[in-house]
């Protein structure tokens, strides 16, 4: 039997399918609420996966991360704050469209532009990851420790602010990482005689405590109050004659976001920005994009959702974690005892393929949901902040507590929360700790098998293959590098 | 208002730098590998510390923006959630779950400035029911449990 033949045969069990809109929901209600991401929403509820099998553990979580990635874009377009980062484009034109009471129309786009953009995602990331992982199965330990480097060089550069605050919090994740016994020869490690850290540092309460509680202590510093006028929100047709005029957009971006999405920590946010910047380049200076184009509203959505599913690419095909909400991902997997990586598509297909499945239904759930409840979805943005953030920390506790039944996970994520809270406060990006806890002991162990298989010589570092993705790892460096440089020199131009 | 834009601490810097170089203390007591040319269970952690020490004494050099920590109501609502949350954990197996949930969510409600005794009643008892009822009985995660604690549920 196929792969696809197993995927859909397990798929028609009730219990996987009734997580779609569940999923789904839980996405679309968390993505509206400013503050709440879809990294949040994943690791809010990713201890209710421990007591469900794999597959359905995986299309819950990529119902709540198809969900809030398009419904970032309600508040993106209403109030003109993201509800996720990869909706920061869609404000560009979105609030344009709504201060000219054109809000319904812009969601609808938004809505649309998600659906398919998610689609044809989901059909390239059916068609690369599997192609991927048949080249990455004749990986040695050499390649997979270039990868390991590449993926955390690449998401420590680019993660925002200053490059060496980047890597600061990678090495933080990399301590975190070597708590516990070791994955080559089994000796404990700073584990201080401490039985509870000899086992190491469970992901989930640092990733529940990390994401969830540090940005409830971040939203909790100011009470939100909600900005949502009584504007007029306006009609939700768009006429057919758009919907004709917004497919090459639409298409473009999709193409766009994906291949952005595949590079280790380009999220739907930069995705977002250059498919945008492409759509008003093509569009000409007539175009009125920023002042509420629908075609810029289009190409954002498609592009940040394409590109959510290119990230996905990485972590099916190499069991290494494209952005933070495949680290998520990562994380149920490797709860439900499954091992990430190229060997699972002939050891469990059913998964991999049930998983591709899964998402195509969740974005045409998300078609239907998001049409008819396109009018509720704009009241959740009302929900007082006083009343939200409590429940987001108590499901944070309880969540933590659920991991081992042990209040000492609780502990983990409060401080996790704290540490999080304090590096957000200092400008330390969050995501190259938690991709580092996870790639970290991948680099250590293939590193270490290399150099004990290779009688300790590093020669092994000159294989071609492993040469190249290194020397990519370098470029990405020094081009991160160049790039801030810049920056720095035009704000200090500004500042004069 | 949200905290405005400092410059300068050298505080994260040297507290980067410490951690480092309690990292390379720490991993320096930890025994060697005992696999020909493998480079040992230390080199992890001792790769990090150096990374942090260097990375901080950058750092310490480019004394790099950041925000203003929060001050005054801002600073009582994340010290007040931390202290609450902390509360909450020690109370959590010994009053239980039922118990130790519903005095958390008022006393952060409370914190919050909800003043309404309706909300403050009926709020914090409906969410630990229902995260009780989601937890324990629909996916079965065994949540402490009390005499007490359970006569409220």
């Amino acid at each position: 039997m196929s792969g696809w033949a197993e995927g859909f045969a397990v798929l028609q069990d009730w219990s996987v399918l009734a997580m779609v809109p569940i999923g789904v929901l839980l996405g679309v209600s968390i993505g509206a609420i400013p503050g709440l991401s879809a990294t949040v929403g994943m690791a809010m509820f990713l201890p209710f996966t421990f007591t469900l099998d794999p597959l359905t553990g995986l299309v819950l979580l990529l119902g709540i991360y198809n969900g809030a990635c398009y419904a970032g874009a309600i508040p993106a377009v209403l109030i003109n704050t993201p509800g996720t980062p990869s909706s920061a484009a869609t404000t560009l034109d979105g609030y344009p469209m709504a201060q000219k009471g054109r809000a319904g129309e812009a969601l609808t786009l938004s809505l649309l532009a998600s659906v398919a953009g998610g689609l044809i995602g989901t059909a390239l990331l059916a068609f690369f990851a599997p192609v991927l992982a048949r080249y990455a199965l004749s990986f040695g330990t050499p390649e997979y420790f270039a990868i390991a480097v590449l993926a955390l060089t690449i998401i420590a550069s680019i993660g925002g602010g200053q490059i060496s605050k980047g890597f600061v919090a990678a090495a933080l994740g990399l301590l975190i990482a070597s708590i516990g016994f070791d994955p080559v020869a089994g000796f404990p490690r700073l584990s201080f005689g401490s039985s509870d850290l000899s086992g190491g540092i469970q992901l989930i309460p640092l990733l529940v405590g990390i994401f969830g509680m540090a940005e409830a202590l971040t939203q909790l510093e100011r009470a939100i109050a909600s900005r949502l006028d009584r504007r007029e929100i306006g009609g939700f047709g768009i006429g057919a004659g758009w919907a004709r005029r917004l497919l090459p957009t639409t298409a473009g971006a999709s193409a766009i976001g994906f291949g952005t999405g595949m590079l280790p920590g380009v999220g739907g946010d930069i995705g977002g920005y250059i498919a945008y910047n492409e759509a008003k380049r093509f569009g000409g200076a007539a175009a009125p994009f920023g002042q509420g184009e629908p075609r810029g509203v289009v190409a954002a959505e498609a592009a940040n959702n394409a590109s959510n599913m290119g990230s996905l690419v990485p972590t099916f095909a190499l069991g290494i974690p494209g952005n933070t909400q495949a680290a998520v991902l990562l994380g149920a997997l490797l709860i439900a005892g499954v091992q990430p990586g190229p060997g699972l598509f002939n050891t469990a297909p059913e998964l991999i393929y049930g998983s591709f499945l899964g998402m195509a239904l969740a974005y045409l759930c998300l078609l239907a949901i998001g049409l008819l409840g396109i009018r509720l979805w704009i009241r959740v943005i009302r929900i007082p902040s006083v009343y939200l953030w409590p429940i987001v920390i108590l499901f944070c506790v309880v969540g933590a507590y659920a991991v081992r039944n042990t209040t000492f996970d609780v502990l983990v994520m409060l401080l996790a929360g704290v540490l999080g809270y304090l590096m957000t406060k200092a400008r330390y990006p969050v995501a190259p700790l938690l991709i580092a806890v996870i790639v970290g002991p991948i680099a250590e162990e293939n590193f270490r098998r290399s150099m004990i298989l290779h009688q300790g010589s590093y020669e092994w570092l000159l294989q071609p293959l492993t040469a190249s993705i290194l020397a990519f790892a370098a470029a990405s460096l020094v081009f991160s590098a160049w790039r801030h440089r810049g920056r720095a020199r035009a704000e200090r131009e500004m500042a004069r | 208002m949200p905290s405005t834009p400092q410059t300068g601490s050298v505080v994260p810097p040297l507290l980067v730098i410490l951690l480092g170089a309690g990292a390379l203390w720490a991993a320096m007591g930890i025994r060697p590998g005992m696999l020909p040319n493998d480079p040992g269970p230390a080199f992890l952690p001792m790769a990090a510390g150096a990374a942090l020490v260097g990375l901080g004494l950058r750092l310490l050099v480019a004394r790099e923006p950041h925000d203003g920590m929060p001050r005054g109501a801002m600073l009582l609502r994340v010290a007040g959630t931390i202290g609450l949350t902390l509360a909450y954990l020690a109370t959590l197996e010994r009053w239980g779950f039922p118990a130790s949930t519903f005095a958390f969510l008022t006393c952060q409600m409370v914190l919050l400035g909800v003043r309404s005794p309706l909300a403050l009643a009926t709020l914090p008892a409906g969410l630990t029911a229902l995260t009780y009822l989601l937890f324990r009985v629909l996916l079965s995660v065994p949540l402490p449990a009390t005499r007490i604690g359970g006569m409220l549920i």
